[in-house]
């Protein structure tokens, strides 16, 4: 176990990450077969997520140094880890019944989440962008390109609100509080 | 007794200058804006406005967050009355009554009973948290780590089982919040867990942007998915008109009781409230002459309701402040805006920082106050603030939630965790998985394993089971987490019962 432990830390994140989706997958599939676990299927991907990050933490712990010290104590840094994995464990047997009982609610429908994500994603390229554009011009524009995405037509609006917005964060948050907001590589001779 | 009227005076004292008052004005308005617009929580109030006490003082930036606290638990109750949508959960029980009331043509009547009995709740929840808080963390000083980890894990089988029917999941999120939490460095032997390689997880994952994504992100996202561009908010042209302050005496009964109701529900991890308002709300109708009223506009049922939730207010400050134990949502953020300026909450807290204490103490009393003056004369415009367009207030919340964990250590590692984590708040807002108890493993799991781990090498195994207080609070453990497996079975059985029964005529 020792050994799989090391292997696993030495794993790169990306591998988990690819690994828990694979998983996740997998049981998408896995519990679409039985009517009992399909129409709760999400609630169960859930739990299992979380199950894999506990199963996860719990291999790792094999890895973990433990000095005499600690060791003689009775109480080591693998403790509390294997302690709370082996509780959740308890837990997602209890969780696991009591989701899949047909008295339970069953998945909620999946809206709009394909626009949710992308607002999400969105905000991601806007973050990446901090550093080239500014924050100012890199957050007016995502705040614009919401307003759009939700169907806000009135130009007025569109066009005050990001500019409040950009205002509201200068002054407050780099006048007042002293955070500087990165201006970006583009115009940074401006504060040169 | 002295004492404590001496050290209110010093609390009094730390924030009579323009600063903090000019802060507390500002959390209590921020707070009345977050909490009338509907899909803004108190927690997510607050969670949001963290960043921006980065700069301040601990002093100034508690009794804003408070401020915050406070002025969001009355604003829920706006939206409640005028458009029977609570702008919190808490205020759900005022629009049982305010807004009945409202389709009366008694608005005004609604506005002024809820304002008055949130600020009356708030200031019995203040009275009661002083001559509690006071006595009781004199005695937690006495604790052992043994006492203090079965209170803590108290704690967090109180909160997981108060997850009312999705117990088993609040269960579920309270571990992995503490398996979550032995990220990092190890307090006690300082050894790597669970890092990854990545150094930003050397101190865990930073607690603004966790809160932050899973109060704040989680639910704009959720908001997003449901969003319909269509859909209205229909106004009404009502006249708010408030009643004259001698109208309210008459309730005093009502207030005093949910007010009293509500501070002692939320002294209670994980009750907050919701739960209380629920209570008083009940409590009231028993007590009434009238309980046929209630439902259908009862004055007694709007006071009965705003005053707890405000109450609740107190009593969740009161494990917070002398354990370190939050006693509710709201208040878990207030635990790790402690920490972030580098205060350790608990019995210490009382005899190291006074000062933050009593004046956090003291700006209990003067947000109300100051709540008072501006829902008598702002009404009109808190109702406005229900309307306030969606696809203006989403991008600016989901803006200022980038910000608010970008600020803190201009790390884009941050805004990762707080998209990552408003992710999962998303899918457990969706599914049903309290977010709460995720944050109290967060929050707790740190306080939990250096409390074992110091009961086991001074005194061993043993040391679990030595002193009475540790056992006391483990049965107390054991049993609130029996409580809603055997509730769940007796209804259960009710049920069967009822199914087995031939139905009667009349269902005939």
């Amino acid at each position: 176990m020792a050994n799989f432990s090391k292997w696993l830390t030495n794993l790169s994140y990306w591998w988990i990450l690819a690994g828990f989706l694979a998983v996740m997958i997998g049981l998408y599939f896995l519990f679409g077969i039985w009517p009992r676990t399909k129409r709760v299927r999400v609630q169960l991907l859930c739990l299992c997520g979380m199950d894999y990050v506990t199963l996860l933490f719990y291999l790792l712990t094999f890895n973990l140094r433990v000095s005499k010290l600690a060791a003689e104590a009775g109480a080591t840094p693998r403790t509390m880890p294997r302690l709370w994995a082996l509780l959740m464990a308890l837990a997602s047997i209890g969780a696991f019944f009591a989701i899949i009982n047909p008295e339970n609610k069953p998945d909620e429908k999946f809206n709009r989440w394909v626009f949710a994500l992308l607002v999400g994603v969105g905000s991601i390229f806007s973050v990446i962008l901090f550093q080239y554009i500014g924050y100012y011009l890199s957050s007016a524009i995502f705040i614009l390109v919401v307003m759009i995405a939700m169907g806000e037509r009135n130009k007025l609006q569109l066009i005050l609100v990001p500019i409040i917005w950009c205002l509201f964060t200068y002054f407050v948050f780099y006048k007042m509080l002293f955070i500087k907001l990165p201006f970006g590589s583009l115009f940074s001779w401006l504060i040169k | 007794m002295s004492e404590i009227f001496r050290n209110l005076g010093l609390g009094f004292g730390t924030i009579a200058n323009v600063q903090s008052l000019i802060f507390i004005f500002i959390g209590m308005i921020v707070g009345i804006l977050g909490g009338a617009i509907p899909g803004i929580s108190p927690s997510m109030a607050v969670a949001l406005l963290l960043p921006i006490t980065y700069s301040l003082s601990p002093v100034v930036a508690m009794v804003m967050l408070m401020g915050i606290y406070i002025g969001a638990n009355y604003g829920g109750s706006i939206t409640a009355v005028a458009i029977n949508t609570p702008g919190t959960p808490s205020a759900t029980v005022t629009a049982f009554d305010g807004y009945p009331l409202l389709k009366k043509g008694r608005a005004g009547e609604a506005m002024g009973i809820s304002l008055w009995a949130s600020v009356f709740g708030g200031i019995i929840g203040a009275i009661i948290l002083i001559f509690f808080s006071v006595p009781l963390s004199k005695a937690a000083l006495k604790f052992w780590p043994s006492e203090y980890f079965a209170l803590c894990i108290m704690g967090l089988t109180t909160v997981a089982t108060l997850g009312g029917k999705h117990w088993q999941k609040a269960l579920v999120t309270c571990l992995f919040g503490l398996l979550l939490n032995t990220m990092g460095l190890d307090p006690t032997f300082g050894i790597k867990r669970f890092t990854f390689g990545v150094t930003k997880l050397f101190d865990g994952f930073e607690m603004v942007p966790v809160l932050i994504g899973l109060f704040a992100l989680g639910e704009v996202l959720n908001n997003l998915e449901h969003f319909d561009a269509k859909k209205k908010i229909e106004r009404e042209k009502i006249d708010y008109k408030l009643p004259k302050p001698s109208y309210y005496w008459k309730l005093k009964g009502p207030i005093a009781r949910a007010g009293l109701v509500g501070c002692l529900i939320g002294i209670f991890p994980g009750a907050g409230g919701t739960i209380a308002s629920f209570l008083a709300y009940d409590v009231e109708k028993r007590v009434s002459k009238n309980p046929a009223e209630f439902g259908q506009g009862a004055p007694a049922g709007v006071a009965a309701a705003e005053a707890s939730n405000s109450g609740s207010v107190g009593g969740a400050m009161v494990p917070l402040l002398t354990l370190g134990i939050p006693g509710s949502s709201t208040a878990a953020v207030l635990l790790s805006a402690l920490m972030i300026h580098n205060l350790n909450p608990g019995p210490k807290l009382f005899t190291e920082q006074p000062a933050l204490v009593y004046g956090l103490f003291a700006s209990m009393f003067i947000a109300n106050v100051f709540m008072l003056l501006v829902g008598t004369f702002g009404a009109k415009l808190w109702v406005r603030v229900g309307y306030i367009k969606k696809t203006i207030l989403y991008p600016l919340i989901f803006a200022f939630a980038i910000l608010g964990s970008y600020a803190i250590k201009k790390s884009m590692f941050d805004v990762g965790t707080c998209l990552v984590f408003g992710l999962i708040g998303w899918m457990f807002k969706k599914f049903d998985y309290p977010s709460s108890p995720l944050v109290l493993g967060l929050v707790l799991g740190k306080l939990i394993e250096t409390n074992y781990v110091q009961t086991l090498m001074v005194t061993g195994p043993v040391g679990f089971i030595q002193r009475p207080l540790t056992v006391i609070l483990f049965v107390i453990s054991i049993a609130a987490l029996a409580y809603p497996i055997i509730i769940a079975k007796v209804h259960a059985k009710k049920d069967a019962k009822k199914a087995a029964e031939p139905p009667t005529d009349d269902e005939d």
